[in-house]
């Protein structure tokens, strides 16, 4: 340890590079021509354009069903026990004074309802359908 | 074997390029099946069929549909669905952009309703105005991003071959200066103080390049230019000759500039500070991204080169013992007059500059001395913007008394030396704790 002052210390960052680079598993540097380099380009900008439309065709179709759900949710706010709206009611001739408190979106209240929904299980837990199975199992140990 | 397995792909693409012409091994447009004309066959083509025994057989040309046959598919087969998939998207690209340029036209058609010169006429004009200018940027994006997947565009940019007239290559360019050149500019500019001393800001929109011609004694007429890079140090006698400029801007159109060559490190010595001096100053240079280059010695010269020079070129130069002096050139880009066509700023192109009026500046008393010549009035007094600098060093070396001579300087003989300073009285302590 005591002549081993002496030498600079090389930089561990250096060692592990070279250990890296030069174990005999490591695959060899890939060295294109320009012409193969420049397709391996083109096909590199062409599947992250594909990843791309794939992901935003996934979002607008997530957004789109958002907003009808959100769209219906709003529609069902402002209908009474016959299913009519306060505009409606009104063309029709019916008073809405005395039910426009508590009969107009009592079903929307009502869906809205977030606590003991499910046998003391709130909705938010359940699980979405998919396409495909889970990678994990079924989680017996699962608890609230 | 594996010699066999490496040369399949060359092998591969040559045997489809047989049939193609030669050099459209990266064919981005459709490859027509007529025969190959013949020059551009260097070297007998191989035959389609496989006729070697040794390599395997191998389905000559694979068409667009891989499901037709059941060989394992290689890098060339994904490069040509990847070229499939990127002309699809470009096609649908190029409807969108006639779109917005229909949408463009439908937007300036309808005329801004509201009381004559009223408030409400007035910003409901300003937001139209706005609105023309976001789709007109949003459509300069688009054409350039209709561009930036195609390999060709890329290799012919790479080569150097890229028309400055498309804005892909504007584009590329652009993107390329910003990664690397503009940043050491930038770091020149700023460790040597040129900001707040010459310009209070400068923000570099055009990339620009000098250098000096050389002077050969063989051959006086023709001579070598040598580039100089930012913030070089410069040998005196390479700049007493009168440097070439470029000057490379990114957006399209024809602007007219100002070169502005200061220099602000002049020494003074009875108020122990530094002046301002001006070596070169010149107006109404038409820059385009495609006419670049600026001859500042034959401007206003020969009928060709449309520029004025109000101030021609002075050597640079520092006499002995004064430190470095910093030589910052300015290029200024001169207003557009006030009722210019909406159209051509609107839609991203640069508006027609108003010519600067070149005998009322040469005889104004500020601009037409160098000594104490005060850019920040010049640029205030005619509406300039700085949009490009560069920047070089001179310091004495053993020609500059005789350039200064040359050009008739006085003062070719002068030497600074540094004042001596008083030391201020030491008094000593008492103590040994104090040595």
């Amino acid at each position: 340890m005591a002549k081993d002052k002496g030498r600079p210390k090389t930089d561990m960052r250096i060692t592990v590079i070279r250990y890296h680079l030069k174990h005999p598993l490591t695959p060899r540097p890939l060295r294109f021509s320009r012409n193969r380099s420049l397709r391996h380009w083109t096909i590199h900008r062409a599947w992250r354009l594909y990843q791309t439309k794939l992901r935003l065709s996934r979002q607008i179709e997530l957004e789109r069903q958002y907003n009808s759900m959100a769209a219906a949710c709003e529609a069902l706010r402002l209908i009474d026990g016959h299913g009519l709206t306060a505009e409606e009611r009104s063309r029709v001739g019916e008073p809405d004074v005395s039910e426009g408190d508590k009969e107009v979106g009592r079903l929307y209240r009502i869906a809205m309802r977030k606590d003991d929904i499910w046998k003391g299980v709130p909705i938010e837990y359940a699980r979405i359908q998919t396409d495909t199975p889970p990678r994990n199992g079924w989680n017996h140990a699962w608890t609230k | 074997m594996t010699l066999q397995r490496a040369s399949r792909p060359v092998a591969h693409c040559l045997r489809q390029s047989s049939s193609t012409r030669h050099a459209r091994t990266l064919a981005t447009t459709p490859i027509d099946p007529s025969p190959p004309t013949p020059h551009y066959h260097h070297h007998p083509t191989p035959s389609p069929a496989p006729a070697t025994p040794s390599q395997p057989a191998r389905p000559p040309q694979r068409s667009s549909s891989l499901s037709r046959s059941n060989a394992p598919l290689g890098p060339e087969d994904a490069f040509q669905e990847a070229r499939a998939f990127l002309q699809e998207d470009r096609r649908e690209k190029l409807e969108a952009i006639g779109l917005q340029r229909v949408k463009i036209a439908r937007l300036q058609d309808r005329v801004v309703v509201g009381e004559q010169n009223g408030e409400v006429e007035r910003r409901k004009q300003r937001e139209k105005d706005n609105r023309v200018r976001s789709m007109g940027r949003r459509l300069e994006e688009m054409k350039v991003m209709a561009d930036i997947n195609d390999p060709m565009v890329k290799k012919r940019f790479e080569d150097g071959q890229g028309d400055m007239t498309k804005p892909i290559y504007r584009h590329l360019a652009n993107t390329q200066w910003h990664s690397y050149k503009r940043q050491i500019l930038l770091q020149r500019l700023t460790q040597m103080n040129v900001m707040p001393d010459v310009l209070p800001a400068l923000d570099p929109i055009v990339s620009t390049g000098l250098a000096f011609p050389t002077t050969s004694s063989t051959t006086p007429t023709r001579s070598r230019l040598k580039r100089v890079q930012h913030g070089d140090f410069v040998p005196s006698a390479l700049s007493s000759q009168t440097p070439t400029l470029w000057i490379q801007p990114y957006n399209k159109g024809t602007r007219l500039c100002t070169v502005a060559v200061i220099n602000p490190d002049v020494p003074n010595v009875e108020k122990d500070g530094f002046d301002h001096r001006c070596h070169f100053l010149a107006v109404n240079l038409p820059i385009s991204p495609i006419n670049t280059r600026v001859r500042l010695g034959e401007l206003g010269s020969t009928s060709e080169s449309k520029g004025d020079v109000l101030l021609p070129w002075l050597p640079a130069y520092a006499q002995k013992g004064a430190p470095y002096q910093r030589m910052s050139i300015i290029i200024l880009e001169q207003p557009s007059p006030t009722l210019t066509p909406i159209v051509t700023t609107l839609l991203g192109a640069v508006a027609e500059s108003r010519e600067l009026d070149v005998t009322s500046a040469s005889q104004d008393p500020r601009y037409n001395t160098r000594d104490g010549f005060n850019l920040r009035s010049f640029v205030d007094r005619y509406g300039l913007k700085a949009v490009g600098a560069d920047l070089f060093r001179t310091k004495w070396d053993e020609g500059t008394a005789g350039v200064m001579q040359q050009a008739g300087i006085v003062g070719w003989d002068v030497e600074f030396r540094r004042k001596r300073v008083e030391p201020l009285p030491y008094q000593r302590k008492a103590s040994e704790r104090y040595r």
